[in-house]
This record gives structure tokens, C-alpha cells and sequence, in this order.
């Protein structure tokens, strides 16, 4: 294995020179497994992708040595907080998304005009973050400043709809109407589509900015993947699990190791019964990025096939993971949590909290959800009004709705 | 000076071939959703077995590991964060071991450990002449340091693979021969 690793740096190295990177070799790294990387021919485009995530860590280095020489450059800062955020979307890193956001924040105040390329990066550092009354501020001065962008008001309505700021979430989708094939505004515009409950016209949108992106040279692999992703996300909710699976397939060819699309199979093939398949995607996932939603995916598959020793070892890990988490749980786990009766309370609190500021259907989904768990269905009944008002076609909901309903009815017939 | 302008002319020379990527990167931020990120504290070991033992390579961040490694050799947590073969070696032989079947511990060689940029790899052997059936492993480390540190270990055995999961307090887990 040591051979093995040395050899891959080698190789690493070589494809860094043809990409007109530094002659010092380097390593993927952050959530990028060793192997994974060992096994990577060096042809076609797998060695694209592989070329990609290389070149970041050379173009990160490079653009350090230009701050270096001039420490209160807004353009270095402002590469270098793009370089960490799209680093970080390739391999889930936390570290990357703090350093966006620092070096974004460095450039903003070097210098405040012509600087709406860094407010976007720093809008979408802290998305990812899930600070999002912060991100949305930034997107607002985004659009105070430049309200002829389209790609900023769907930066902003994108926002508002995690917020669940559905007002402003409309008005600015609405303004972006004519601009909808835009790759920037297109997956957001569908999104809004989907919700409100206008699902063809979102599958067409989203699929037709795919094709696009697809076909494009100047979009990253990573993004080309992210594409396939959400096609097959929407696919999925729409009750078409076969073609999610082409579409998931399709991203895995663009990038073999993303592990998003690795765990999106894992969830898939759980949804078909296929338990083995789902515990080989899912390990495989898990091998190159801890999610615990993931380790929930794979646990359930454990405990379908009987092996409740190994069912438990992941469920165990999963509530450990999460266990220090300061903020709101990721939604995926809390559902995960609750649907196997871990944590019912802690994320009830959480989820309470969280919905102070993020008033979004799927925050009140988690609520009711929560609240059904706890076995407080007349206030769970209340919170899946609030999930349902959108009258979005999301089977996850339609499934927590029905059961809220169903108890409903049980406790008025028992009385 | 010498030195800044060089530097200088390496950015301003490679500040083209950046623009075209740079063009890219920014057109993926503008269609990047909300992210499915959170803080996680983890390490990822790929175990090797074979007739006569096990390769373990062991991926690590940098600061955390270089923090507990300095800690357990009474040393100040480097500003680089570093880690001193020895150092490492100490402290991982202290918090992950291979046992036989019978119990008893097995001597971890250390057969590399390299730093790239945020990361640490380590590369063990552990020698078991006799095979791994039986064998068991443990694995603490940098549990001392987040009570919420996963480590995965993903164990490669006969063509087939296997993952172990190990948090603070986890028993030692069976290798597959």
C-alpha cells in the first residue's frame, strides 16, 4: 500500500506538470481517499476529474504566493476564497469553507467595488455553512448593488427559500423568468418550481441546463456531476427511481469518487430493497467522506438483511458523529435519528430553534416530524399544515403528512 | 526583493492560465446549491491484510493529529502543525493496536508518514506470521481530544472489503482474515 501511494504521488505529480501546474507533487486531499485516487487510470474522463482536484491545491498554492507578495490584494483574496469554496464542493471539506469565508471577507475589505464576484462567494461559504440571515444580507447587498444581475437575484431568491422567505423567494424567482436557461439561475428557478408544486416545468428546466452544462467546456467536472445529481434527486421525488438511477450512473461517470452520488445510489437502491447493493455504495461513500446520513443509509441496510450487530455499530457511529454538533442538525440526519427513535427530543429542541430564523416547509416538516415521534400528533398535525402550504409534490412529506393524518384519526376514534 | 519579484512574475505569468479556471470556478459557485456541510471529526485508515500480516495506511488532518501528538509527548502544540516521526510513532502505537487472537499485542513498524498541505498519512505493519484470523483491532485515536471522532477503517481482505467503525470507547473489533 505504501508502494502503491508513493507511485500515485508520482502520478499525481505528472499530471500536474501537464496541467501546467508546480513541479512539486502533490496530493488530493481532504475527504479523498488514498485508494480511491491509487486507483485512478490516467486517461479519459476520470483523469480529467482527477487532473481538476489536483490542479486546486497548485492554483491554491500559486495564489499564495501572490498574497504573499502583496498581502491586501482584493483579486488574490477574492481567487483564493473561490479556490477553498469549489475545493471544498469537491471534497465536503469544513476547514476549506472557514478559509472562503476569511479570505472573501479579507477582500471585501480591501477593496468594496467591483468586488461582487467575492460577495458571491462569501454569500455561498456561508450557505453552506447554514448561516443563512447572514448569507442572505450578503445576497441582498448583491442585488442593492447590482439589480440588473439575474444571477444575484437568484442568489437572493435561492436563499429567501431556505429561509423560507417565500415572498421574496417569488418575487425574485419571478424577476428571473426570461433568464431561466441560465446555468446559474436554472437549477434555482426549478427548485422553486418544484416546490410550488409545478413539477413538469421544473423536470424541463433542470433537465435542459444539465444538457447544457453537460456540454459546456468551462464548466467544472464537479459541477457537470452536481448537475446529474439533482436530476436524479428530482427524478427521485417524482417517483421515477430508474431514471435517478441513469442520472446518478451519469454523474458517477463523470466523477467515480463523488461522494454525494455514491450515497445517493446507497439511498436508491434501499428504496428498491436492494440492501446489498445499498451497503456496497453507501461503504464505498462513507470511505471517502463521513456523512451521517450515509452511515444511517448503510445501518438500515444492515438491519434489513439481520445483521443487527453491524446495524447497530452504524447507528451507534451516526449518533456519535452528530453528537457535537453546536447548531441545527443537518435535516438528513435528523430524520434519520428520528426515524429510528434516537435523539427525539434533542432534535425536537433543535429543530424548535432552528425554525426562529429558517422558516422554511421543510423546517416545519422536521418539527412535525419530531413532535409525531414524540407522540404529540395534534401538534405535529399543526406544523405539517405550515410543511404543506407549497402543496409540494415531495413524497417524504406526502409520507410524514399522511402519518400525522392517520394518528390523528386513530386517537379521535379511540376517544 | 529578488525573491518577491520572482514570485511576482511566477503570479502575474500564471494569473492567465488561472483566468480560464478561475472563469469556471466562478460560474460553479453561481450555480451551487446550499452545500450538505458540517464540522466532522474523522480519520480514514485503509488496512491491507495478506498471508503474513497487515498494512495499515492511516489519513489524518494535520492540526488535530499534530495537537495529540504533541500533547502525549509533553510537548507545545506546533504552530505548523507538525508531528516528528518519533513523536507519531509513540503516539499512535499508544492508541491503536493490533492484538492476536490469543491477546496479545502485536508491534506496529512504522513503514512511512508523510505531511501533504492539511493532512498527515501514516503507514503501519503489523506483522501476525500466523495470519489475521483472530486478530483484533483498536483504534482511539484523537478520541481524547472530540468526543465526537469517527474513525473508519476500511480492511481489504481476499478480494473483499469490509468496513470498522470505532468511536471513543469502542472494544476492539475482529479483523477479517
Amino acid at each position: 500500500m505504501h508502494r502503491r501511494m508513493n507511485v500515485v504521488a508520482g502520478a499525481v505529480a505528472a499530471v500536474v506538470l501537464i496541467g501546467g501546474g508546480i513541479v512539486a507533487p502533490t496530493f488530493i486531499r481532504r475527504a479523498r481517499a488514498p485508494e480511491a485516487a491509487a486507483l485512478a487510470p490516467v486517461h479519459g474522463t476520470r483523469a480529467n476529474a482527477f487532473s481538476e482536484l489536483a490542479e486546486r491545491d497548485v492554483q491554491i498554492r500559486v495564489w499564495r504566493q501572490a498574497l504573499a507578495a502583496d498581502s491586501t490584494s482584493a483579486l488574490a483574496l477574492g481567487q483564493l476564497a473561490a479556490l477553498h469554496l469549489q475545493r471544498a464542493r469537491e471534497g465536503g471539506s469544513w476547514d476549506d469553507y472557514l478559509q472562503a469565508e476569511g479570505y472573501a471577507r479579507r477582500s471585501l475589505t480591501s477593496r468594496v467595488q467591483r468586488n461582487e464576484r467575492t460577495l458571491v462567494t462569501l454569500s455561498s461559504a456561508l450557505l453552506a455553512q447554514h448561516r443563512f440571515p447572514e448569507a442572505r444580507d450578503v445576497a441582498m447587498q448583491l442585488v442593492d448593488r447590482e439589480p440588473d444581475i439575474p444571477q444575484y437575484r437568484a442568489l437572493l431568491g435561492e436563499v429567501a427559500m431556505e429561509l423560507g422567505d417565500y415572498t421574496t423567494a417569488g418575487r425574485m424567482m419571478d424577476s428571473v423568468w426570461k433568464e431561466r436557461t441560465h446555468l446559474s439561475v436554472a437549477p434555482r428557478l426549478a427548485r422553486w418550481l418544484e416546490l410550488n408544486n409545478h413539477e413538469r416545468e421544473a423536470r424541463q428546466l433542470l433537465m435542459a441546463a444539465r444538457d447544457d452544462a453537460l456540454s459546456r467546456r468551462d464548466v467544472a467536472l464537479e459541477t457537470k456531476a452536481w448537475f446529474e445529481m439533482r436530476v436524479g434527486d428530482q427524478e427521485l421525488r417524482a417517483g421515477r427511481p430508474r431514471a435517478a438511477e441513469t442520472a446518478y450512473r451519469a454523474g458517477l461517470a463523470i466523477a467515480p469518487d463523488d461522494p454525494r452520488l455514491l450515497a445517493a445510489m446507497a439511498r436508491l437502491a434501499n428504496g428498491q430493497r436492494d440492501f446489498p447493493a445499498a451497503i456496497i455504495w453507501g461503504e464505498r461513500a462513507i470511505a471517502i467522506q463521513l456523512d451521517p446520513a450515509t452511515l444511517g443509509a448503510v445501518g438500515d441496510a444492515y438491519a434489513a438483511r439481520g445483521d443487527t450487530a453491524k446495524a447497530r455499530e452504524y447507528f451507534h457511529t451516526l449518533e456519535v458523529s452528530v453528537s457535537a454538533q453546536p447548531g441545527p442538525y443537518h435535516r438528513a440526519w435528523s430524520l434519520y435519528l428520528l426515524d429510528h427513535g434516537l435523539r427525539v427530543d434533542e432534535v425536537l429542541a433543535k429543530a424548535t430553534d432552528e425554525l426562529r430564523t429558517r422558516k422554511d416547509i421543510y423546517g416545519y416538516d422536521l418539527v412535525a416530524w419530531a413532535l409525531f415521534k414524540a407522540g404529540r400528533p395534534a401538534e405535529a398535525a399543526t406544523f405539517m399544515r405550515d410543511a404543506m402550504r407549497l402543496a409540494t409534490p415531495d413524497p417524504l412529506l406526502q409520507r410524514h403528512a399522511r402519518a400525522i393524518e392517520q394518528a390523528m384519526s386513530l386517537r379521535i376514534a379511540t376517544r | 526583493m529578488k525573491r518577491l519579484d520572482v514570485i511576482k512574475r511566477l503570479a502575474v505569468k500564471r494569473l492567465a492560465a488561472m483566468k480560464r479556471v478561475a472563469g469556471a470556478l466562478l460560474l460553479a459557485m453561481g450555480v451551487a446549491g446550499v452545500a450538505e456541510a458540517h464540522a466532522l471529526h474523522t480519520t480514514m485508515t485503509v488496512a491491507k491484510v495478506d498471508a503474513t500480516g497487515v498494512t495499515f495506511n492511516i489519513r489524518t488532518f494535520a492540526d488535530d493529529f499534530s495537537a495529540s501528538v504533541a500533547q502525549s509527548n509533553g510537548r507545545r502544540t506546533p504552530a505548523d502543525s507538525s508531528a516528528p516521526a518519533p513523536d507519531a510513532l509513540r503516539y499512535v502505537r499508544a492508541r491503536f493496536a493490533v492484538f492476536t487472537a490469543s491477546g496479545a499485542p502485536v508491534d506496529l513498524v512504522l513503514c512511512g508518514i508523510r505531511r501533504q498541505a492539511e493532512m498527515y498519512f501514516v503507514c503501519l505493519r503489523a506483522s501476525l506470521p500466523q495470519g489475521s484470523t483472530g486478530a483484533r483491532l483498536r483504534n482511539e485515536l484523537l478520541t481524547e481530544r472530540h468526543a465526537d471522532q469517527v474513525n473508519i477503517v476500511k480492511v481489504e481482505s481476499g478480494g473483499k472489503t469490509q468496513m470498522l467503525m470505532f468511536t471513543k470507547g469502542s472494544a476492539p473489533a475482529r479483523l477479517p482474515a
